[in-house]
């Protein structure tokens, strides 16, 4: 019993590195989503920055930023191409909301081409932003699909290097708080699907303090249960 | 207790089988209580972290802002855009000219440049037929959006005065792009819903987008003139029963032949107009080659005055009154449903008290960077007032007559009041004496009611803008014949900054914080301000200090327990 004794301790030194290391990369995680969001402005896209926002005014609405072919820094090609459906409207809305998308998140790889086709069902324009794109190829950091009116407006960018949660939203005034959240997932993985609607609310939350305590009592509990 | 798990640490050293691992596990253990120690302080760093970031986000807030800051000084000039005449502003923050010319062209007539830059959408201001034949378009298709600023979190943030950022709700112009500010979409929603012109005889066909959270409606008081909307006359119950839904629009289509100054408002049930779904509706008379400025955002000067026009220049002005308990409400809501029922069901709009008083969306001393009435001598100015408010507005222009054709308040040097009933609009003359009688200085153009000269009871703020003299403006619109600089600061109407400490007066400074009314002081043995706490120090509240002690603590502890439990 004794000589396990070692063991336990080491056990017990290691999970409470794991839990610093996962605490701390969690928190610089968040950092490092906040340094992303406030690329632009405060908390939303500005077009500030060595360039303009290149504005094209097509059928029904504009897109700001369409880019199908420039390659976003790290990526060395496209590496294929995404086509999808985002559809915004009232009739999308959650009790409570005033407007909505029909999709939770986006989901697409890195360095990929995706061509979305923003599908408005409202009277009043609707908009897809998304926001926390490499600034060298989009000016502002951001991509704007806006749908003046009902009926669709189709745009294409490509996905940058750098997998995570992008933040997507209309920027007219409080539908992002009132239901227009659509957030892009890039994955590293090249095999990932596509426009997968996802149920869980990706809303980029902070990791609190909760996971690190959590962690330190795992460790604990680890430690009692070598001792016996 | 707090000694035992070093204790019992070092009695088990001597107990274990080899002496390999003596060492080892004297190691281990204490790396693993630093590790612990370094948890701790990692937690007790974070619960820091997170009181200092709250405690910066609460004061970023600009404390002391410049006077004018703006970016487009060229926009004060004189110019031609698109082959439009845009007349001179000179304010701090002038109207784009851009914005003026497709204004007045129609976003279908000028150029696609001009439009682009303008921040407005293509169906913002369409112009159509001649029908008269006398050279300018008289069917006009403008588009509003029906939406809110300063709302529940938001981006676009549009303090009214220093620190002062009361949620409002407003139809503005429909706009391309993202709304954001520093975007000339950002730009464009502002308070107040902004003045249409029209000429008379004219067909406006006036699209409401409501991509707002509530239900809305539009009523046009005191035109006379058959309203009609899905083909209907627009009824005021009807409008009850069926609003426009958000991600709905309609169209309301009418042909005043009167000219005047109007209005459109809200008649959705509830304090909409209180919250900003109410602007001015002008009617010019009819002429030749009159292609009017049809939008005039944020009111003001009017830069492409219509044809015709006796007076040297033309304001519109919009006066709100604000209570902040009402205009809080959507600041505190993310969720539609709430919001609805506290404006509509527990605001109780009866026990209604302002405590923001606005002229053309601004309070003093923001209503210095955009309404201040720049005068020449020898002129006249025509001045288009429009009561949003709930009580009347009495008016007064220091040194100056306020005129109307219909009513004639002119007194020899007496300069009285006017007063307008709430809803009422009317048209003021203010004539400026010639050259060699111009003694006039700067004077207030002000409602003189003592609550009205404040923002929330902190003076000198409310709605007072000037009235100028060009010489007496700096390059950059601001009147230069006194240095405003201190009211440019939130601090000051957060009741923070005594209102004379400018004056560098120990005798005005802030009292003592223990005197209490009907305290007296003496001047020879007072005891001095208690010196601030040692612990405030740190600028760290003593709750997160208590807090993370204790955390800490908790896990330095339940770590000894573990460790000690485990060597037994």
């Amino acid at each position: 019993m004794s000589a396990r004794r070692p063991l336990g301790v080491a056990v017990f030194a290691v999970v409470l590195v794991v839990a610093l290391v996962a605490g701390s990369a969690g928190f610089a995680l968040a950092d490092s989503d906040v340094a992303a969001v406030d690329d632009g402005a405060a908390h939303h896209p500005t077009p500030d920055g060595d360039a303009d926002p290149e504005t094209s005014v097509v059928e029904n609405g504009s897109v700001v930023n369409a880019n199908p072919d420039s390659l976003p820094p790290g990526c060395e090609a496209v590496r294929g191409e995404r086509r999808l459906t985002v559809d915004a409207g009232r009739e999308y809305a959650a009790d409570g909301d005033a407007f909505g998308y029909d999709l939770d998140s986006v989901t697409a790889p890195a360095c990929t081409r995706l061509v979305v086709t923003l599908v408005n069902h409202d009277d009043v324009r609707h908009q897809w932003v998304v926001d926390g794109l490499p600034t060298d190829t989009y000016p502002g950091g951001y991509v704007a699909i806006e749908a003046a009116d009902r009926g669709s407006v189709t745009a294409a960018f490509v996905t940058p290097s750098e997998p995570g949660t992008y933040e997507g939203l209309s920027t007219l005034p409080q539908h992002e708080q009132n239901g227009m959240r659509l957030p892009l997932v890039v994955t590293g993985d090249r095999s990932s699907d596509t426009a997968t609607a996802t149920s869980d609310e990706s809303s980029g939350s902070v990791p609190g303090l909760g996971p690190l305590l959590a962690l330190v009592a795992l460790a604990a509990a680890t430690l009692l249960a070598v001792r016996r | 207790m707090a000694d035992r798990p070093t204790h019992t640490a070092t009695q088990a050293s001597p107990s274990t089988p080899t002496s390999l691992s003596a060492p080892s596990l004297t190691a281990v253990s204490t790396a693993a209580l630093v590790v612990l120690v370094v948890a701790s302080a990692a937690v007790a760093g974070v619960s820091v972290a997170g009181a200092g970031g709250a405690g910066s986000v609460a004061q970023s807030a600009p404390t002391d802002e410049s006077v004018c800051s703006f970016d487009r000084p060229a926009w004060r000039a004189p110019q031609l855009v698109a082959g439009v005449r845009v007349d001179a502003e000179r304010a701090c923050r002038p109207d784009d000219p851009n914005v003026v010319a497709v204004s007045v062209l129609g976003t279908n007539d000028a150029p696609d440049s001009v439009v682009e830059r303008s921040g407005l959408a293509r169906d913002a201001v369409v112009k159509g037929a001649d029908r008269d034949g006398d050279g300018d378009a008289d069917v006009v298709e403008v588009t509003f959006e029906a939406l809110s600023v300063n709302g529940h979190d938001a981006a676009l943030s549009r303090a009214v005065a220093p620190g002062v950022t009361p949620a409002m709700w407003v139809f503005a112009p429909k706009t391309r792009g993202i709304v954001v500010p520093g975007t000339p979409a950002g730009d464009l929603v502002r308070a107040p819903s902004p003045p249409l012109r029209v000429e008379a005889g004219d067909t406006l066909r006036l699209t409401v987008e409501n991509t707002h959270y509530l239900p809305q409606s539009l009523a046009f008081p005191g035109v006379d003139a058959a309203v009609v909307a899905n083909g209907t006359r627009v009824d005021d119950l009807a409008a009850l029963d069926d609003p426009v839904e958000p991600g709905e629009a309609r169209t309301y289509e009418l042909t005043p032949e009167e000219p005047g100054t109007y209005a459109y408002r809200s008649s959705a049930p509830g304090p909409n107009a209180a919250m900003g779904f109410s602007g001015m509706l002008v009617v010019v008379p009819n002429a030749a080659e009159n292609p009017v400025q049809t939008l005039n955002v944020g009111g003001g000067k009017v830069r492409h005055p219509p044809e015709g026009v006796d007076h040297d220049a033309v304001y519109d002005l919009h006066y709100q009154s604000i209570d902040a308990g009402l205009h809080e409400i959507p600041q505190q809501y993310d969720d539609v449903r709430a919001i609805a029922a506290a404006v509509t069901q527990t605001y109780d709009a009866t026990d209604a008290s302002p405590d923001y008083f606005l002229a053309n969306g601004r309070a003093f001393p923001y209503t210095l960077r955009e309404s201040v009435v720049a005068t020449e001598p020898n002129s006249s100015y025509a001045l288009r007032v429009f009561n949003a408010g709930d009580e009347t507005l009495p008016l007064a222009a220091h040194g100056h007559d306020l005129t109307t054709a219909t009513r004639n308040q002119a007194q020899s040097g007496g300069g009285d009041p006017v007063a307008l009933a709430p809803s009422e609009r009317e048209t003021f003359i203010l004539q400026t004496a010639a050259e060699s009688e111009s003694n006039a200085g700067v004077r207030l153009l002000h409602d003189p009611r003592t609550a009205a000269d404040t923002t929330a009871g902190i003076a000198p703020g409310g709605s007072a803008t000037v009235v100028a003299p060009r010489d007496a403006l700096g390059d950059d619109g601001i009147p230069d014949t006194a240095n405003v600089s201190r009211y440019f600061d939130a601090a000051y109407y957060a009741g923070d900054v005594p209102t004379w400490s400018h004056l560098d007066d120990p005798r005005l400074a802030s009292p003592p914080v223990e005197l209490h009314p009907n305290q007296t002081t003496t001047t020879s043995d007072s005891p001095s301000p208690a010196p601030a706490p040692a612990g405030s120090a740190t600028g760290l509240p003593d709750a997160v200090l208590l807090l993370t002690g204790l955390v800490a603590g908790g896990v330095l502890v339940a770590a000894g327990v573990a460790i000690g439990r485990w060597t037994k």
